[in-house]
C-alpha cells in the first residue's frame, strides 16, 4: 500500500532524526570550550529552501550562536513538499522543531490546531521597528502567531526588449485596465517578434488581488470563504479571455506552467513579454533571461476597490507550543528579524525585512534587481492596500483548486460561471472537511 | 509429468544444540521482522483504526465510527480517481506484457550479445518508478521537449503532452509500458523452458509460425502470463510517483491524472485528513484484494498448467 510505505517511510525519518537528535544533544552539551554553562540548551530551527538560503541562513544561525552562548541552534531544512510532510508528521509525533518557517497557506492550520505559541505577549521578540500590518498580517482569529521573516508583492514582470522589437509603448501601470492590459498583449502577439504578449494566469499571485480589486477576498479573518458562488466568473472569463484572444500561448502551455519551476516560464524563457509574478520571483526569471524586466503594478478597472498590490508574507517565522525552550526560541526569533548582523546575513532572500530599519540598512547591500524591488516599494507607497487574511484551516491547496478550475476553462471542461461556481463550493467543502 | 520426490528434511537436531540453531535463526531474522513489525504491519493497523477516525495529524483523532466510509460513497473526486486508476490498469498493464513478451520471443532466438541486451531492457524497470526518470518524462513530453522536437522535423506542430488532459494520462502509461524489463526477464525465463521438441514435432506437421505461437507458445507460457498480470494489476493500481512528479503533486491538469494513490496522499498531508485518507487505504486494499481474487478466478479458463 503506497500510503503505508509513505507513511512508514515518514515514520522512519521521524525515528531516525529523533534517534540522530538524541544522540546529538549529550554530544553537543559538553564542548562550549569547557564552562558548560548552566544555561546549556539546544534548539530546533527548520526551514525550506533553495542552497543559497541554505547558506545565509546558516550564516544568521552562526552569528546568532556566538551572540549567545550556551544556545546551539540545529538546522533543519529541506525542500518545500517534503518540509510539510516532515512537518506534519514530526508534529504528529510531538517533536515540532522550537522554531520553524511557516507558510501563510499553512500558518491558519497549525495556530488553528494549537501547534504555534502565540507571540504577542513573547517579550523576547522586540517589535517597536517591526512594520505593523506586515505584523498584523500573522494574526489568525486576533492573535499573532508568526511574523513575516520577508515579505513579497504581486506584480507584472514585462521584458523592456520584446515592447521595443513590437513596437509596443510600455503601458503607464497606474492607470491600466485589465482591458488595457489585454489589448497591449494582443498587439505583442500579433507583432510577430517570436514571443506572445503574456504569460496567462495560473492563480496565484493573481487570484487575491483580483478579488481585492472586487471588494472581496479567498478567505475571511474568521475562517470562511470571503466571496460568493459567481464572484471570480469574470477571473476566468479573463483567462478564457486571454487564451481565446491569442494574447497568451496555448492552452497545454499555461496548464504545464503550473507544474514548472518560474525559471522555465515564459517570461523568463523570453517566450512571452509579459507575465505575472511574486516579486521575490524577479531574480530568478531575470537570472535566466539574462536581461532585465520591468516591474508593473497589476492592472486594474476604474471602479475597482483596491489596487490589488499588498505586501504578503512570503514566508513567516513561528514557534512551537511544545518547545521545551521558548524564551531561547524568541530569542532566535527577535535575531533573525532585528540584529544587523542577522540582516546583513540573510539580506532580502526571503523577501523585504519585516524590520522596517533593516530594510533600509540593507538596501544598499543587496543586489541590483533586489534594490528596484525594495524601490518598487517606495515609489508605489500610496498603492499598497492591506493584505487579504491567510487562509482558512482547511484551505491550503486552494490554488490547486484555482488552477483546476483554469485547466477546465482552457481546456472547454467548464464555462467561466461553472468554473467559479465549482472553485468556491470545493473551497467551502475542504473548509467544512476541516471543521 | 510426474511429481517429482522431495529430498527427505533431515529432522531437527534436539536439546541445547537446537534451541542454539533456532536461536540464532531468529537472530538473523531479526532485522526483517523488527522492519516489517515497526514499519509494515504497525503501520497498517494503526491505519485501520485511524479509517474510523478524524484525524489532522496537528491534534489526537477522534472517534467518528464509519463516516469516512460513508462520505467516501458521495466523494466525486474519489470516483473519478478510481477512474482514473481503473483506465490506467485496463491499458497500460496489458500493453507492457504484450510488448514484454514480444520482446522475449525475439531475445529467445538466441542472438549475439544477447546478455547485453537483457541488461539494457532489464535498467528501465529498475529506473521506471524512480524520481529521475519521471523528471525526464516531464522534459520530453513538454511543450519544448524532445518529443516535440521531433516532430517539429516532419513539420507537425505538437502541444504540451504532459498538460494536455486528453493526453496526460497516456505519457504516464507509455512510462509504465516502457518498464518491461522485469516481465520481460520472467517471459524469457518462461520460453526457455518450453521443450524444443514440441516446436521440432509441430514444424514436421507443417504449422506456421502463428499457429506454433498460438497452439505452443501460449498454452505452455499461461501460467508465466498469469503470473505477471497478477504482479503488474497490483503494482499498476499502486503507481504513485510517476503521478506526482509529472503533475507536481496535483494530479492534473484537470485531475487527468488523479490516481487514486494521488488522492489519497493529497487529502493524507497537505489536505490534514489522515483519517480519511487511511479509509481510503483500505478501500484500495480491499480493491486490489477483489481485482486480484477475480484474476485467480478467470486464470480457471486460460491458464493452462502441464501437469
Amino acid at each position: 500500500m503506497n500510503r503505508t510505505t509513505r507513511l512508514a517511510a515518514a515514520l522512519a525519518a521521524a525515528t531516525v532524526g529523533a534517534i540522530a537528535l538524541s544522540a546529538c544533544a549529550p554530544a553537543g552539551a559538553p564542548t562550549g570550550d569547557g564552562s558548560a554553562a548552566a544555561g546549556d540548551v539546544t534548539i530546533r530551527f527548520a526551514w525550506w529552501g533553495s542552497d543559497a538560503r541554505q547558506k545565509n541562513t546558516q550564516a544568521a544561525i552562526d552569528a546568532f550562536e556566538a551572540a549567545n552562548p550556551g544556545i546551539t541552534v540545529e538546522a533543519e531544512f529541506g525542500d518545500w513538499a517534503g518540509y510539510w510532510d516532515r512537518l506534519a508528521t514530526q508534529t504528529a509525533g510531538g517533536n515540532t522543531p522550537d522554531v520553524m518557517q511557516m507558510s501563510d497557506a499553512y500558518l491558519a492550520e497549525y495556530a488553528g490546531r494549537g501547534v504555534l505559541l502565540p507571540l504577542d505577549d513573547q517579550s523576547g521578540i522586540d517589535q517597536s521597528h517591526l512594520d505593523k500590518g506586515g505584523v498584523a498580517a500573522g494574526e489568525v482569529d486576533g492573535t499573532l502567531y508568526a511574523l513575516q521573516a520577508g515579505a513579497n508583492y504581486p506584480a507584472v514582470l514585462a521584458n523592456p526588449a520584446l515592447f521595443e522589437a513590437a513596437g509596443v509603448e510600455m503601458p503607464d501601470d497606474k492607470t491600466w485596465t485589465w482591458d488595457d492590459y489585454l489589448a497591449t498583449a494582443e498587439k505583442l502577439s500579433k507583432a510577430g517578434v517570436g514571443a506572445v504578449g503574456t504569460d496567462s494566469i495560473i492563480g496565484d499571485p493573481v487570484t487575491n488581488a483580483w478579488l481585492a480589486q472586487h471588494g472581496k477576498s479567498l478567505f475571511t479573518a474568521d475562517g470562511k470563504v470571503g466571496f460568493g458562488g459567481g464572484d471570480l466568473t469574470g477571473y476566468f472569463q479573463l483567462v478564457s479571455d486571454l487564451s481565446t484572444s491569442g494574447a497568451a500561448p496555448a492552452a497545454s502551455v499555461i496548464t504545464e506552467q503550473m507544474v514548472l519551476s518560474p525559471d522555465q516560464w515564459g517570461i523568463a524563457t523570453g517566450k512571452s513579454a509579459m507575465g505575472f509574478a511574486w516579486s521575490n520571483l524577479l531574480t530568478t526569471i531575470e537570472g535566466t533571461l539574462g536581461s532585465p524586466l520591468t516591474l508593473l503594478r497589476l492592472p486594474a478597472d476604474k471602479d475597482a476597490k483596491a489596487t490589488g498590490e499588498y505586501l504578503r508574507g512570503a514566508m513567516y517565522y513561528s514557534v512551537a507550543s511544545t518547545s521545551k525552550h521558548p524564551a531561547e526560541a524568541a530569542k532566535l526569533v527577535d535575531f533573525l528579524l532585528n540584529d544587523p548582523a542577522a540582516g546583513d546575513a540573510l539580506l532580502a532572500e526571503r523577501g523585504l525585512p519585516l524590520n522596517t530599519e533593516i530594510r533600509e540598512g540593507i538596501a544598499s547591500k543587496v543586489s541590483e534587481p533586489e534594490q528596484r524591488l525594495i524601490a518598487f516599494t517606495t515609489d508605489n507607497a500610496d498603492a499598497f492596500g492591506a493584505a487579504p487574511p491567510v487562509p482558512a484551516v482547511g484551505g491550503g491547496t486552494y490554488d490547486q483548486v484555482i488552477q483546476r478550475g483554469i485547466s477546465d476553462v482552457l481546456f472547454g471542461k467548464a464555462d467561466p460561471a461553472t468554473a467559479s461556481a465549482n472553485v468556491h463550493q470545493e473551497l467551502t467543502d475542504l473548509l467544512a472537511a476541516a471543521g | 509429468m510426474t511429481a517429482p520426490t522431495l529430498p527427505r528434511i533431515p529432522s531437527r537436531p534436539r536439546g541445547r544444540k537446537g534451541i542454539r540453531e533456532s536461536l540464532a535463526a531468529y537472530g538473523f531474522l531479526a532485522p526483517w521482522m523488527i522492519g516489517m513489525l515497526a514499519f509494515t504491519l504497525g503501520p497498517v493497523v494503526a491505519s485501520f483504526f485511524l479509517s474510523f477516525t478524524k484525524y489532522n495529524l496537528l491534534q489526537p483523532p477522534t472517534w467518528i465510527g464509519t463516516q469516512n466510509y460513508e462520505k467516501m460513497l458521495t466523494d466525486e473526486r474519489l470516483q473519478h480517481a478510481l477512474g482514473v486508476t481503473l483506465t490506467y490498469v485496463v491499458v497500460a498493464v496489458p500493453f507492457q506484457l504484450v510488448v514484454a513478451l514480444g520482446l522475449a520471443m525475439l531475445l529467445d532466438r538466441g542472438m549475439r550479445g544477447m546478455s547485453f541486451y537483457r541488461s539494457a531492457f532489464y535498467l528501465p524497470s529498475m529506473l521506471g518508478s524512480s524520481v529521475a526518470i519521471a523528471v525526464l518524462w516531464r522534459q520530453m513530453f513538454g511543450a519544448d521537449g524532445l518529443v516535440n522536437q521531433v516532430l517539429a522535423m516532419f513539420g507537425v506542430e505538437g502541444a504540451s503532452w504532459i498538460a494536455d488532459p486528453d493526453t496526460a494520462l497516456g505519457t504516464l502509461i507509455l512510462l509504465h509500458v516502457w518498464t518491461f524489463g522485469s516481465p520481460l526477464v520472467i517471459f524469457l525465463a518462461g520460453l526457455r523452458n518450453i521443450p524444443r521438441m514440441y516446436y521440432e514435432a509441430a514444424q514436421v506437421d507443417g504449422a506456421g509460425p502463428v499457429r506454433r505461437f498460438l497452439s505452443i507458445t501460449l498454452p505452455l507460457l499461461s501460467p508465466i502470463i498469469f503470473f505477471n498480470l497478477v504482479l503488474q494489476v497490483i503494482g499498476a493500481f499502486q503507481t504513485f510517483t510517476q503521478a506526482f512528479v509529472v503533475s507536481n503533486g496535483t494530479g492534473g491538469p484537470s485531475d487527468a491524472t488523479l490516481f487514486f494513490t494521488l488522492y489519497l496522499y493529497q487529502k493524507a498531508f497537505p489536505g490534514f485528513q489522515m483519517g480519511y485518507a487511511s479509509a481510503m487505504a483500505w478501500l484500495l486494499l480491499i480493491i486490489i484484494a477483489a481485482v486480484t481474487a477475480l484474476n485467480f478466478w478467470l486464470s480457471k479458463w486460460w491458464v493452462f498448467y502441464e501437469d
